[in-house]
């Protein structure tokens, strides 16, 4: 009988405690997920309390105490669990502090963020709509707080360098913010209130009387689709949205790849481009091109392009180049073609794998003359031009090769073989006898030598939308670092580095692993369209590596500040 | 026929020439040369006219593309402020008008100022701060190459304030624009919206003239543009202003009774009634 009530009370204890156990496990998964990603473009990461920085990717769900950031053209949307919803705009950090969000009872619910830098829309959920004070947001030094009950809808822009400077937008709701330099009491409805250093923040404004900037900035936040403000569980809502958010990577890859023809790896100072008959744009590390593109340099400019067959082309400062054909199917090289025209300036060319599998596919002019390359396998040279006469009857050129063998067609006359580590010059002589002058010539010289000294990526195919944001993601670290270098003391700025790092490294293994699945689907076509042999099978026939490793280039290591500080990815 | 002179023949050549008839001669000369430049002139003049009258009808042509589009509220919340947005295809159609105006007079005012007006609009549907400063800086400029042909106008006094408004530029310039455009064009209606609307988002830079001038134009305003006034007033909380002028009472008057029972309440800023 007492063995009998000993058995009871143990079952009781040992229920309760599964009881608990379950309830325990449960709240903590309630607790534990504050949200998930709905939806980024460009370049934006997410980084956990204790984990490093990886790319944040639609579906991804998050915790308390997890910080996300955006690059240049990155932007990220991101849903809580009660509804909130917050777009991260451009060049953007934010933290997500404490989240508890508690279905049955708003006043135990709390949603505090904290803007380090940037822009957001932040759209409140339950949270906000019935427990305005549970909300706590940060922007920089200032302090935002919901007026009334009922929610509100506001973009919010700080940026602290060297002093805030920052603005508000409201779009619903009513909004309190306390700046640096004084409280600004109410914001409304379809209001508009700056504050900078120096003086006291001015009574709000209608949006409408807002500068140019902050209209464009603020309508580009307005303009985006959010999802429901409805509350979610996060767990089901991350996994329908990854679901989703992979058939359309894949259906954007399978459209977007063919056209593309490369992507800018790395520039320094001022670099355009322009597309087709499209207005001219400033070229960032990690802009796609397609064929019809034109790049300009400036004066002091300098910019690293890459093709998706891994041709590279190096243009030098008052460069202009115009892609007037490209086109590379990896299943099918013979098809593939490549037609570029320095138009004026110097460029530093490195073939890819059109010119080692379809000789004939590669164009090259430069000014008035042509290059052509000899070789069939991997070449490097320079050719710099100055012919910015109209009639381009005055060129003056030099071509300088580093690997491989090739032939210039100038004006004056066929250059019929320029040798590895040999250079050439032409220019306009009324007899043979005549020297060309010196200084345009030593110009052009000078210019090539400098094209010469650049650390350049490997010239292996890429698959361009990877490879593109492992860039844009390099060049944010490389800025990262030399910001938190400028200010050692500065533990935000030393953070928001590793976090940069730990992204543009993560970036670059998923643009290698890419790359690679690319070139084992090249390997599976060919595998395919191979007739069996009595050799064996023909796996056993195909070379290893059929995709051409990349080509041993001896170049010098980069000069620190050489070519005006690049701000690329291996400048 | 044997007393008109033949064109070809010299008086010294001439049989039987004596003064009589070469003085009888140089007048008719004159007279065909007096002729052929009028000729010319007159030519010259149609040509000139030709090529106005196709810039007018181009600028009216752009003018009728925008006036068929729709005010519409740009973003959530700003249904205060609908604008007169022509879309992309207006644009570009209203554009190519503009641009075919200016090949026949380069520099035709009516044209600059239209050409001007589209760039604002394109600043309101910029989705990069870039682009919308690059359009609103040209803006301006088409504004102010557009005075030096109109400098009378109060309408592109009143664009380039507005232009500069954007630009974040509260200068002496903007300040002139609006005092112009004030002193031009005291009774358009249009041009006491644009004045006020800027005056107001500038109002920490207004002297006391200009404030007095403002707060006249508000007035005049009341009697064929009350509406739009009283809702650009509203929309700075200027309840100090428009509830001050009696022309405004049935339509401010719930509004100022709120704006006055808040005000002594001891919240005037919060509740919306600045002093």
């Amino acid at each position: 009988m007492i063995a009998i009530t000993r058995m009871r009370k143990t079952l009781s204890v040992l229920g309760a405690c599964s009881v608990l156990f379950v309830c325990a496990t449960f709240s903590s998964a309630a607790w534990a997920q504050a949200g998930y990603v709905h939806e980024v473009s460009g370049l934006a990461s997410i980084q956990p309390a204790s984990d490093k920085a990886r790319p944040a990717k639609a579906g991804d769900t998050f915790e308390a105490d997890t910080t996300f950031r955006t690059g240049v053209d990155g932007k990220v949307i991101v849903k809580f669990a009660d509804g909130q919803v917050i777009t991260l705009g451009e060049s953007s950090a934010l933290r997500v502090g404490t989240y508890r969000y508690a279905a049955n009872d708003a006043r135990q619910s709390a949603s505090s963020l904290d803007l380090m830098k940037g822009e957001m829309r932040y759209v409140a959920g339950i949270i906000g709509t019935a427990n305005n004070e549970g909300v706590r947001i940060l922007a920089g030094e200032s302090m935002v707080s919901i007026q009334k009950p009922g929610g509100a809808d506001f973009i919010v822009s700080v940026h602290p360098d060297p002093k805030e400077i920052g603005f508000t937008v409201v779009a619903f709701g009513e909004i309190a913010v306390r700046t640096p330099y004084g409280p600004v009491h109410r914001v409304a409805n379809d209001e508009y209130a700056p504050w900078r250093p120096g003086r006291t923040p001015p009574e709000p404004l209608p949006f409408a009387a807002a500068p140019a900037v902050v209209q464009a900035a603020a309508g580009e936040l307005w303009a985006t689709v959010l999802p429901p403000g409805a509350p979610v569980t996060v767990a089901s809502a991350a996994r329908t949205i990854g679901a989703i958010a992979a058939v359309t990577q894949a259906e954007v890859a399978a459209k977007t790849d063919p056209r593309l023809a490369g992507y800018v790896d790395a520039v320094a100072n001022t670099v355009t481009m322009q597309r087709g008959s499209g207005g001219s744009a400033a070229a960032n590390v990690g802009a796609t091109f397609e064929a019809g593109t034109s790049f300009n340099t400036g004066a002091d400019g300098r910019a690293v392009l890459k093709f998706t067959d891994g041709q590279i082309v190096v243009l030098g400062p008052g460069s202009t180049l115009t892609i007037d054909q490209y086109q590379f199917d990896p299943n099918n090289t013979k098809a593939s073609k490549s037609v570029v025209d320095l138009v004026n300036g110097g460029m530093r060319y490195i073939t890819g794998n059109i010119q080692t599998e379809n000789h004939e596919g590669i164009n090259i002019t430069a000014g008035a003359s042509i290059v052509d390359i000899l070789t069939t396998g991997p070449a490097d040279f320079t050719v710099v031009v100055n012919s910015k006469d109209p009639d381009k009857q005055q060129e003056i050129g030099v071509a300088r090769v580093s690997l491989g063998e090739i032939a210039v067609f100038t004006p004056y006359g066929p250059i019929s073989k320029i040798e590895t580590d040999r250079s050439n010059l032409w220019g306009p002589k009324k007899s043979p006898t005549d020297p060309i002058p010196v200084a345009s010539a030593l110009a052009v010289v000078q210019a090539a030598v400098a094209l010469q000294q650049a650390e350049l990526p490997d010239n292996s195919p890429v698959a361009i939308a990877s490879a593109a944001l492992a860039a844009a993601a390099q060049a944010e670290a490389n800025k990262a670092q030399a910001l938190a270098n400028a200010n050692p003391e500065n533990a935000q700025l030393r953070a928001a580095a590793q976090a940069a790092v730990d992204l543009a490294s993560a970036t670059t293994q998923a643009a290698t692993a890419a790359a690679e699945a690319s070139a084992a689907n090249v390997i599976s076509a060919m595998l395919g369209t191979l007739p069996p042999t009595a050799a064996g099978a023909a796996v056993a026939q195909i070379p290893a590596s059929p995709v051409p490793g990349p080509v041993a280039l001896v170049v010098p290591t980069a000069t620190p500040g050489a070519g005006g500080g690049c701000t690329g990815s291996r400048c | 026929m044997a007393d008109s002179p033949t064109p070809n023949r010299s008086p010294r050549t001439a049989p039987g020439s004596g003064a009589a008839r070469a003085g009888h001669r140089t007048p008719t000369r004159w007279r065909q040369a007096a002729y052929a430049a009028l000729f010319v002139l007159l030519a010259l003049t149609a040509v000139q006219c030709a090529r106005l009258g196709l810039a007018g009808l181009f600028v009216q042509t752009a003018q009728r593309e925008i006036d068929r589009s729709t005010a519409v509220a740009l973003y959530p919340g700003m249904a205060a402020f609908p604008v007169r947005m022509p879309g992309t295809r207006a644009i570009r159609d209203a554009t190519h008008y503009f641009s075919n105006s200016l090949e026949y007079t380069a520099d035709n005012p009516w044209a600059l100022e239209g050409m001007g007006t589209l760039n604002l609009a394109s600043m309101r549907i910029s989705r990069t701060p870039r682009q919308a400063l690059d359009v609103t800086r040209t803006a301006r400029l088409r504004f102010r190459q557009a005075l030096q042909q109109r400098p009378t106008s109060p309408f592109l006094w009143a664009n380039l304030a507005l232009s500069k408004l954007y630009l974040d530029e509260p200068d002496e310039e903007l300040l002139t624009a609006l005092r112009y455009a004030d002193a031009l064009g005291p009774w358009e209606p249009s041009v006491q919206q644009t004045v006020l609307f800027v005056g107001l988002a500038t109002w920490q830079s207004l002297d006391a003239e200009l404030r007095a001038a403002l707060v006249r134009s508000l007035e005049r305003g009341a009697l064929r543009n009350r509406q739009k006034m009283f809702e650009i007033a509203k929309s700075y909380r200027r309840f100090d202003l428009v509830c001050a002028i009696r022309k405004y009472e049935d339509i401010a008057g719930p509004a100022c009774a709120k704006a006055a029972a808040t005000a002594v309440s001891g919240e005037p800023i919060r509740q919306g009634f600045r002093r």
